[in-house]
């Protein structure tokens, strides 16, 4: 078999096929020339590979991300979260809350993400801070809120991700008046990215949380600006 | 799924890097290559009724890419040669006297990139970086697969030349 450039070409990128890959084989092993190219080949895929590999490492720019962010949030608005997410993610719902004990307390204990009272769920000091106070797409103090949307009565229900530790909680906060923020959705997110890694703004959550804001809101996830407005105003009232 | 629109955001997000990296072989670092993967995300959105579920998302946004670079080369916002921000790279993973040499290899590999043709960087790029397979990359850019590995041997000639004649002269870009 005579060995073309091209047999040459395709042994060096791995994609001959095994008769040609062992006839190129035999052939360098028999002719220096042959094998003194098929080094500099090799040096060069190499290098060429290696010229871009540091790329992968970079930090993605936020204009970007923020590109697919403002897509998610729009395409959460055109269906049902149902519908879009398919049903397979439903999870166990409120009764995992207390899966977690660290973050749950009484409430003697102000500084807790979770405050167990006779109705059920309130947000703690800190997870009421970010609800009142963060943007959709920020994450701080271990909080990222994921969106905004009006619910009833002129408030506001917000979906989070909350992660203390090695656990995390996602689900859905709304206000009840001025008082604080009532929790109606919780699940386990443990198994997501972590809250300070960037995360599209719906495909974060699970079904259940967005059915959970879904069965709330009022109207349309609130955009960037219409949320910094919200957020001015103050989302408890 | 909602008909016809499938989610596509959150894999594109776990693509981020490799569209850079990829925006990187064809455009240059810096700006011009975040530019041209945003191009291409917002292609790519609005065309997401086009996208298959169960298909290789990787291969149908580089398609969406190519064609987006080709379009602003042949538009002209860009020369086709660009000069390359070498400094926007780090040979982060190698240390000492090898990095240094390393970086000139790999400075010299993206200098003689920046002079080769629109074609041809695509198809260096897509088998030699990205590492698809002839089959893969001919159906990414819509040519038998024949074209794919023609078109690859004769830029990897002229690659190799311009790489090593570049180490011959000594000369860093």
């Amino acid at each position: 078999m005579t060995i073309s450039e091209e047999h040459l070409m395709a042994y060096i990128d791995g994609r001959a096929p095994p008769d040609v890959h062992a006839a190129v084989a035999a052939a360098i092993a028999a002719d220096p020339s042959l094998a003194a190219r098929a080094a500099r080949q090799k040096a060069l895929a190499h290098s060429v590979r290696a010229a871009y590999a540091p790329v992968l490492d970079q930090p993605v720019p936020a204009r970007l991300t923020a590109v697919l962010d403002a897509h998610s949030r729009a395409h959460f608005r055109l269906g049902s979260a149902r519908g879009w997410l398919g049903a397979g993610a439903i999870g166990a719902g409120l009764a995992a809350s207390f899966a977690f004990g660290l973050l749950v307390s009484g409430p003697r204990a102000p500084q807790s993400d979770l405050i167990a009272d006779a109705s059920g769920l309130r947000a703690g000091a800190v997870l009421a801070q970010a609800l009142d106070q963060q943007a959709s797409g920020d994450a701080e103090d271990g909080v990222r809120i994921v969106m905004t949307a009006p619910a009833q009565v002129g408030g506001y229900c917000r979906a989070f991700i909350a992660e203390r530790a090695a656990k995390a909680l996602e689900g859905v906060a709304c206000t009840e008046g001025a008082a604080g923020w009532r929790i109606v959705a919780l699940q386990d997110n443990s198994s997501g990215a972590p809250v300070g890694a960037y995360r599209p703004a719906a495909g974060a959550l699970s079904a259940a949380t967005l059915n959970a804001l879904e069965a709330r809101r009022t109207g349309d996830p609130l955009g960037a600006d219409e949320e910094q407005r919200a957020l001015r105003r103050g989302l408890r009232k | 799924m909602h008909a016809g629109k499938p989610d596509i955001t959150a894999e594109l997000v776990a693509l981020l890097p490799r569209l850079r990296r990829f925006a990187t072989s064809l455009a240059g670092a810096g700006a011009q290559a975040d530019d041209l993967v945003q191009d291409a995300l917002e292609r790519a959105l609005r065309k997401t009724h086009l996208y298959k579920p169960g298909t290789r998302l990787d291969s149908w946004v580089f398609r969406i890419m190519q064609n987006a670079w080709i379009d602003t080369v042949r538009a002209g916002k860009v020369r086709a040669t660009s000069s390359i921000d070498v400094d926007g790279f780090d040979a982060a993973g190698v240390d000492g006297r090898t990095a240094t040499e390393a970086a000139v290899t790999l400075s010299r590999v993206r200098a003689a990139m920046a002079q080769m043709s629109p074609d041809h960087r695509i198809v260096i790029s897509l088998v030699m970086v990205e590492g698809y397979s002839y089959r893969e990359a001919a159906e990414i850019l819509g040519v038998p697969e024949g074209t794919v590995t023609s078109r690859l041997f004769r830029a990897r000639t002229v690659l190799e030349q311009s790489v090593f004649s570049l180490a011959a002269e000594g000369g860093a870009p």
